[in-house]
């Protein structure tokens, strides 16, 4: 995981606990990411 | 991505439904679900939905669905309390959750919710298949399907769509063919008439009606202040109903958040002179406690609400006021043996965000017509259409139109106008009916011409020449299409020219929004266009060029058939004009 990235994710953390997303945009998020990680780890055994 | 066909029940024995949004929308999936297992019961069925709109449907899910998975917000995607990484901690009990569902071995994942979060979760179950909204490996968005194409091209951008959204699902998981199996569809002998009935009567009625306590349900309530009547017009027409029925009981029901009005309703004037004909249980009981209610009563009288929904699978009639945003050939419940009572104003069917400071078309519905609906459908089981016209004035008549469901022997469902005629949207919504049924599903049926007059004449004519201009464009497109491929074919394409040639089909979907604007009633087929051309099929150009070159020859096809299909409406109606 890169430095941009690992910044994304701890901005993303700081804001979740500060309540700054809706619920729906929280949830697309959360599951954004699980499809992104999917993705990179498709890449990663091709 | 598989764009074409539905699913191979033959092949294909375990269907995953993801149905995301409210307990209505869950009703209509479970329908939908319950006819397709009526046809292929070995194929087992899961559905994913939301913990808070499953749960009160847990005496009706089972009996369809295989397994039932719960996205619990609070358990599963909210971030943990006092957790020092919340992103992380979600993500894990996320990712756990789906890899439960994803031991299922699932064929294919039917996605019948159009939300972001239901497009990425349909994208991480694993399957052979995703119909309905997904997600590419890059995250871009992705509709499987020609039927998840048309409802997101349709049905999110404005009132045209002609189908039911239970039809739609059904199309989603079915050869169109299992639509005219349905034991209720009227016999392909049945013609509907043209000319103004006398009597209305359903094809069918449930075969327990006439022996159900003579009881009315009155669910008052909606999701939204459009949807329903003010809590005083209720009142009005509950008196106006006990009234006429003083041996019928009515039983009012609603949530807990509904108890407000419900006091409001109890403390009028008027109801307190029938209090001993009414049992109130809003606020008391369940949704299984409301079915339980509808099993035992003959009619529910609701605006467009869960109850209506909940009302298929009990069985019971409704009488249903189609208010504001509702979209009643989209949302009534899926049995032969409804009425819907809905305004004649242009403005009707709006948005749920449209601005309306007084919710006008509310007083179209007049509660004496009503009540007189419902107090006949319930004593008699029928309509007498030409003593309505007796009894009512001209004045409240032409407010409003009742419609009469029933399932055609196609198997399509429909709302039959019994009366009050057609606007420009009902003609355009009929016109349309007829060219997409059969040109995505090879499905015929009954088709009376559309009643029109001088103005309507005019307007259809002027949209005769929005598609010529959109044949136009799509043969360009074909065009261009054409020359990329012709281009990609030589030993050493010129890549400046398949910009260019790119740029020029850009170009043409510029325009298609543009021919949108100026013949916003020709939306749904430019819209329709537009998500195939967004989701063409293929991994490299030529197979995308290709894709291009079909999608404009569709949409050429399609122009032509709607321009034959306004053509004979108005040369039907110079037949029998006045010279």
């Amino acid at each position: 995981m890169n430095t941009l990235q690992q910044e994304l994710d701890t901005l993303l953390a700081a804001m979740a606990a500060q309540k700054k997303f809706s619920r729906d945009d929280w949830e697309a998020l959360l599951l954004a990411k699980l499809v992104e990680e999917d993705g990179h780890e498709q890449q990663q055994s091709h | 991505m598989n764009n074409s066909s539905p699913i191979n029940p033959a092949t294909d024995k375990t269907i995953c439904l993801i149905q995301l949004t409210r307990i209505g929308d869950l009703l209509q999936t479970m329908k939908a679900a319950q006819l397709f297992k009526t046809h292929y019961p070995d194929v087992r069925l899961i559905l994913v939905g939301r913990k808070k709109f499953l749960a009160p449907l847990t005496f009706l899910l089972p009996k369809t669905f295989a397994k039932i998975y719960a996205l619990d917000y609070e358990q599963l995607v909210a971030p943990p309390e006092g957790s020092t990484t919340p992103l992380n901690a979600a993500l894990q009990r996320l990712r756990q959750w789906i890899s439960l569902i994803n031991q299922e071995n699932i064929d294919v994942v039917v996605n019948l919710s159009f939300s972001p979060s239901s497009s990425y979760l349909s994208k991480l179950i694993s399957a052979k298949h995703h119909l309905g909204l997904s997600r590419r490996n890059n995250g871009e968005l992705e509709i499987g399907g020609s039927w998840a194409q048309y409802i997101y091209a349709t049905t999110m951008a404005g009132p045209l769509n002609p189908f039911s959204i239970i039809d739609l699902y059904q199309l989603m998981l079915a050869p169109a063919r299992d639509l005219a199996k349905n034991p209720l569809a009227l016999a392909a002998s049945h013609h509907s008439s043209t000319t103004e009935l006398a009597v209305w009567r359903p094809s069918t009625l449930p075969a327990d009606w006439a022996k159900r306590d003579f009881t009315l349900v009155v669910h008052p309530f909606a999701s939204h202040g459009k949807k329903t009547w003010k809590i005083h017009k209720w009142g009005e027409v509950i008196y106006k109903i006990a009234k006429n029925l003083p041996s019928l009981k009515i039983v009012v029901v609603g949530g807990p958040h509904d108890l407000k009005d419900g006091h409001q309703l109890e403390d009028m004037a008027l109801i307190k002179q029938v209090m001993p004909q009414i049992e109130w249980q809003i606020g008391k009981g369940s949704i299984s406690d409301l079915f339980h209610h509808l099993k035992t009563a003959r009619m529910l009288l609701a605006p467009d609400s869960m109850a209506q929904q909940l009302a298929m699978f009990s069985e019971t009639p409704a009488v249903i006021l189609a208010l504001g945003c509702v979209r009643p050939g989209e949302t009534t419940a899926y049995t032969p043996y409804n009425l819907v009572i809905s305004p004649r104003r242009g403005c009707f069917p709006c948005f749920l965000q449209d601005a309306c400071p007084d919710y006008a078309c509310h007083a179209h519905l007049n509660e004496t017509i009503v009540a007189q609906v419902v107090s006949e459908y319930l004593t008699t089981g029928a309509i007498n259409l030409a003593k309505f016209k007796q009894d009512n004035s001209l004045y409240y008549r032409e407010g409003l139109t009742l419609w009469a469901s029933e399932i055609e022997s196609n198997g399509l469902f429909n709302l039959r106008p019994l009366w009050g005629g057609q606007d420009v949207r009902d003609i355009f919504r009929q016109l349309y009916r007829v060219a997409f049924s059969y040109d995505l599903a090879q499905i015929e049926g009954p088709a009376p011409f559309p009643q029109i007059n001088g103005s309507l004449r005019q307007l259809l004519t002027q949209h005769q020449a929005g598609l010529h201009y959109l044949a136009d464009l799509s043969q360009f497109g074909k065009q261009y299409s054409q020359a990329i491929i012709q281009e990609l074919a030589l030993s050493h394409p010129a890549m400046e020219k398949i910009k260019e040639l790119t740029q020029k089909i850009a170009e043409i979907e510029d325009l298609q929004n543009i021919l949108k604007k100026t013949y916003p009633y020709l939306s749904p087929l430019i819209d329709l266009g537009l998500v195939r051309k967004a989701h063409l099929a293929g991994n490299n150009l030529v197979h995308l060029a290709e894709a291009s070159y079909y999608t404009y020859e569709h949409s050429f096809c399609q122009a032509q058939i709607m321009h034959d299909l306004i053509q004979q409406t108005i040369d039907h109606y110079q037949s029998f004009a006045r010279p």
